[in-house]
């Protein structure tokens, strides 16, 4: 379970006043729930995956995972819990461009060491088979095309078998046919039990969501439950 | 006038790039300096060195005359038309006592007229101007030697007498004078009336002579048998006569071959601060490329994108050249201020002159910049599509490392090293500059050791420790006796000396030079044939063989030449049939001692030249143990001409080679702190566009610690494979300038020698240097937040 208490994000300004990017955020995910973040350009989602992942620090407040209170974490401390926990899925796709997409997924494993060594390859093409892109693993990412570079980095994600996947704006950059088959990749990671949770300003792809979290200048101002999900 | 945007531009890429900024800023400054300090001390240093020798007015030839002439030899050669000059000028040989029974060479010039000097001026440095009766000047570079100072008394023996005793009256600067350190001897200023007190004749037997025409030695030698032709008409009988070689000054050639080799060393450091400033500026317009692309897509034109980014070079080159330019200048004059002082001449003017200034501000101005401006002007030409589609980086799979190997390796270990060959430009050019630094690193200690190693051999092959000339040969049978009552003598070998010179079939006449007769199995010292045959033990010839430095000196002589040798004023005929080479042998022939003793008629059963061995271990016991011959000698009435302990020469030969590496040391140290410039500058361009792939790398679970890992391991790698380059290249270099400085200073060049302790050093030095120059991107790195780093663009 994801427990965010109080959380506050500031960032300094030129102008000397802090500019504060959350305020007051109080929000808790259940195990296996998959939550969508939504808001406009602005309103604090990114910072508040940034801070769930760890990537950022909070100024004050709390964040709890699983029991963990992450934001008191070192860097160090931070870096080995995010790869064994955490399954980041970036807009642009981030994968590093000098590996193939076999070693991307394999650079994961190594980085983590949570994997057994003798079964990081098997495991990584399984991945990749199950992404659809198993004929692609040997290529450089840049000969990818686009849709076929957010599975690869799905499945980068996937590689250390973390519970927790975060995703921001993950179909922002496909058309519609590959934001859908993303998608449906999500729905079948939740389908094994992992929580997912989505930043997207894509209204429709939010409603794919168990629960809508809607953020506006830092502060949570509605969440919905969608009844329509299919669970 | 020009747009105040582009400034501002400039300014701020200058602000965001400073580090690389500073990084380029150095290495220019460091190479400006190199160069300047060097080319100016060239120039400096071989004008100063000419002008002060050339300002002596030296002789361009001396004749030996006989004495009893009623003749004024010194008005009949005014009258010649060659002629410019003339001056008496006696030369004495003798020995200068420096400690009780310690005595060192001594050359004694005895001059007419000290206040008016015509031909070999000298100039006073301290004390009195003009010595009289009783007293010496000494030449500054021989006071060393002396082991006493000014005012004291100096005990003289001159050739031929009783010691006697002169006071030190002055100091005096004889810069037509090889230094006196160097080889022992001391140069001492005398007028006529001392040569009562020495016990040696008054009459005048020597003149030096200055010509109309100035000529090469081969040109003046033809003028000077005119010259000797109006002397014999007028009744003038001239003995012998020597041309040396012409105004230049004795150490022209070395100095100016170091020189030279310094030179080309600053160039390559220039070379490598334009490939450091190419490397940042490619990287800088990697980063620039789509601002470039933006720039044409709202109408900026190729020729105003490449004078926007020349501002940013030039606004690093403007400042670094200046003040690597300015900073050399005291550096410069230390360094020919150390240079001047070790050969024995003023500097009196130390200003290089304008248009050398211009030209080092101008070609150190030129030579970065030029490298500078390839990767913008390459920027300004691609497309608008082409630069706002560019993506930075790009590897192409087949070029570099292929799955298939990828998988036998760890994928950090093989993201290193795909990282490393991602810019392949970029990896040559820091490869390359670390290389040569690493190669002039390595091949200064080769050519080091390669000395080393000729000096060994000298050493080798020279087993005996002390050489005794006396005036008149003895008993050998007397000498042994002698010698048994000195318990540190091992065993000796006597030998015959004699003075010569080759008179040539023009009647000119070479130099003076010894003729040493060796035993017939000497087991003190072997001559290594260089050309020719060894001499024959039981020819009927009288066979002689030369060193090297002879041929040098007199390169008319050739092997299987039937030469005609004065020996003690008589005509004597030898075949020269072989050419020895010795890394410190004087000019000398050598020939059998039963060869010159039929010359001359001596006795077989006497010698006047012993070489002994000691069991002495040490310099000191070795002096201890002259000393006590010399006791000996004048307790029993036997006169030496010359006692030396042989290894003295040997020690200043490898003092003065310390210099030269010092000096190749120091632009080694420049070339390699530049490199590891380029190196710090390449890793932190290298981390600096992969900001956003380090914070991938972290936000998939990469620890701090294991990014810094493959940060360093690009350095290593770099560094490891420049070492490799290093040792490839350091092998020609070495052994060019092995052959350079051999052929400069011993005349054949070095024997070639790899110093792996040098390779293997030179490998250390670069891991832990390496290793600190990683450090400065590490923790721009490590300074970057996860968050930061994905946001990078």
């Amino acid at each position: 379970m994801i427990k965010i208490s109080n959380l506050v994000k500031r960032y300094p300004h030129p102008s000397g006043k802090p500019f504060t990017a959350l305020n007051e955020i109080k929000l808790t995910i259940s195990k296996g729930e998959f939550v969508a973040i939504v808001g406009k350009s602005g309103s604090g989602k990114s910072t508040l995956l940034n801070l769930i992942t760890g990537i950022d620090q909070p100024t004050q407040g709390s964040i709890e995972i699983e029991q963990q209170a992450i934001h008191q974490f070192s860097e160090a401390k931070l870096a080995k819990w995010r790869g064994e926990n955490v399954g980041i899925v970036f807009q642009f796709f981030q994968l590093l461009p000098t590996l193939t997409v076999l070693e991307n997924l394999l650079l994961a494993m190594d980085f983590v060491n949570k994997i057994p060594t003798a079964e990081r390859t098997q495991r990584a093409r399984q991945i990749l088979e199950q992404m659809g892109i198993g004929d692609q693993m040997d290529k450089l990412p840049s000969l990818l095309s686009g849709g076929q570079q957010q599975r690869a980095a799905i499945a980068r994600s996937l590689a250390n078998d973390p519970d927790l996947i975060v995703a921001d704006e993950p179909t922002g950059n496909l058309d519609s046919q590959n934001a859908a088959a993303i998608l449906s990749l999500f729905q079948q990671l939740l389908s094994q039990g992992k929580t997912l949770i989505l930043v997207t300003h894509d209204l429709e792809l939010a409603q794919k969501a168990k629960r809508i979290v809607h953020l506006a200048d830092g502060e949570i101002i509605d969440q919905q439950i969608n009844h329509n999900h299919d669970e | 006038m020009m747009n105040k945007t582009y400034w501002t531009k400039a300014w701020q890429d200058l602000r965001q790039n400073c580090l690389r900024a500073l990084l380029v800023f150095l290495s220019i400054a460091t190479a400006t300096l190199a160069l300047t300090t060097v080319s100016d001390s060239y120039l400096v240093l071989s004008r100063e060195m000419n002008a002060s020798f050339l300002g002596t007015n030296p002789a361009s030839a001396t004749l030996w005359f006989r004495p009893n002439t009623n003749k004024d030899i010194v008005a009949v050669l005014k009258q010649i038309p060659e002629v410019e000059q003339a001056e008496l000028r006696k030369v004495v040989e003798g020995r200068i006592e420096v400690a009780p029974h310690e005595w060192q060479s001594l050359i004694l010039f005895v001059v007419h007229d000290f206040e008016h000097l015509q031909i070999n001026r000298f100039y006073q440095e301290s004390g009195q101007t003009v010595p009289r009766k009783g007293e010496i000047l000494i030449e500054r570079s021989s006071v060393s030697v002396t082991r006493t100072s000014e005012g004291n008394l100096l005990k003289v023996l001159a050739e031929g007498s009783e010691p006697a005793y002169l006071n030190w009256a002055g100091t005096v600067y004889d810069p037509a004078q090889a230094p006196g350190w160097m080889h022992g001897e001391v140069f001492g200023y005398i007028q006529p009336s001392t040569l009562e007190i020495l016990g040696l004749p008054t009459i005048e037997n020597a003149v030096k002579l200055t010509l109309k025409k100035s000529l090469d030695q081969k040109g003046a030698r033809e003028r000077l048998v005119v010259v000797r032709n109006h002397l014999e008409k007028a009744g003038i009988d001239i003995v012998r006569s020597i041309v040396p070689p012409p105004a230049t000054h004795p150490h022209d050639r070395q100095i100016r071959a170091i020189l030279t080799i310094l030179l080309l060393f600053s160039i390559i450091v220039l070379i490598l601060s334009g490939i450091v400033i190419a490397n940042m500026m490619n990287g800088f317009m990697t980063r620039q490329v789509r601002q470039v692309g933006i720039m044409k897509s709202i109408g900026g034109r190729p020729r105003q994108i490449v004078f926007l980014y020349t501002l940013f070079v030039l606004s690093i080159v403007v400042v670094a050249v200046p003040l690597g330019w300015v900073g050399s200048s005291p550096i410069s004059r230390s360094f020919m201020a150390f240079v001047s002082g070790q050969l024995n001449f003023n500097i009196q003017n130390a200003q290089a002159p304008f248009w050398l200034s211009m030209f080092q501000i101008a070609f150190c101005l030129f030579v970065p910049i030029a490298f500078g401006m390839y990767p913008v002007i390459k920027a300004s030409q691609k497309s608008v599509l082409d630069t706002l589609n560019d993506q930075g980086l790009k590897l192409n799979l087949s070029q570099a490392f292929a799955p298939k190997i990828g998988q036998l390796i760890s994928r950090p270990l093989l993201l290193t090293l795909r990282n490393t060959f991602r810019k392949k430009a970029r990896f040559w050019l820091t490869m390359g500059s670390l290389a040569l630094g690493g190669a002039a690193f390595v091949a200064s200690f080769n050519v080091r050791a390669s000395w080393q190693k000729t000096i060994a051999e000298v050493e080798s092959k020279q087993r005996y420790d002390l050489d005794i000339q006396l005036y008149e040969p003895v008993e050998i049978s007397q000498m042994d006796s002698l010698l048994q009552l000195v318990p540190t003598v091992e065993n000796y070998e006597s030998w015959a000396a004699a003075k010569v010179f080759v008179k040539y079939p023009d009647e000119s006449e070479s130099l003076r030079f010894e003729i040493s007769g060796m035993p017939e199995q000497p087991q003190f010292y072997t001559p290594t044939i260089e050309e020719g045959r060894a001499l024959a033990v039981n020819s009927s010839k009288n066979e002689v063989v030369a060193t090297r430095s002879l041929i040098f000196l007199e390169p008319e002589l050739r092997v299987g030449d039937s030469i005609l040798l004065m020996l003690h004023q008589q005509p004597t005929y030898w075949h020269l049939v072989g050419i020895t080479y010795e890394a410190d042998a004087a000019p000398a022939f050598y020939t059998y001692k039963k060869s010159v003793e039929r010359q001359l008629g001596l006795d077989e059963n006497k010698a006047a030249h012993f070489r002994i061995n000691t069991t002495a271990k040490t310099d000191e016991a070795r002096v201890s143990t002259l000393i006590k011959l010399e006791k000996l000698l004048v307790t029993n009435g036997i006169a030496p001409r010359l006692t030396k302990e042989a290894h003295v020469l040997e020690q200043n030969f490898k003092d003065h080679f310390v210099i030269i590496v010092n000096m190749l040391l120091a632009i080694a140290a420049i070339l390699a702190l530049v490199g590891f410039l380029g190196l710090s500058s390449t890793l932190s361009m290298n981390v600096l566009e992969r900001t956003r792939e380090f914070g991938i790398m972290q936000a998939i679970g990469a620890t701090q610690q294991q990014v810094s890992t493959i940060i360093l391991s690009e350095g290593l790698i770099i560094g490891v494979l420049s070492w490799v380059l290093a040792v490839l290249i350091a092998l020609p270099v070495s052994f060019g300038m092995g052959t350079a400085i051999g052929n400069v200073g011993l005349l054949k060049p070095l024997a070639f020698v790899i110093s792996w302790e040098a390779v293997f050093g030179w490998l250390i030095l670069l891991l832990i240097c390496t290793v600190l120059v990683g450090l400065i991107p590490v923790f721009q790195a490590r300074r970057t937040s996860v968050r930061d780093a994905l946001m990078w663009e």
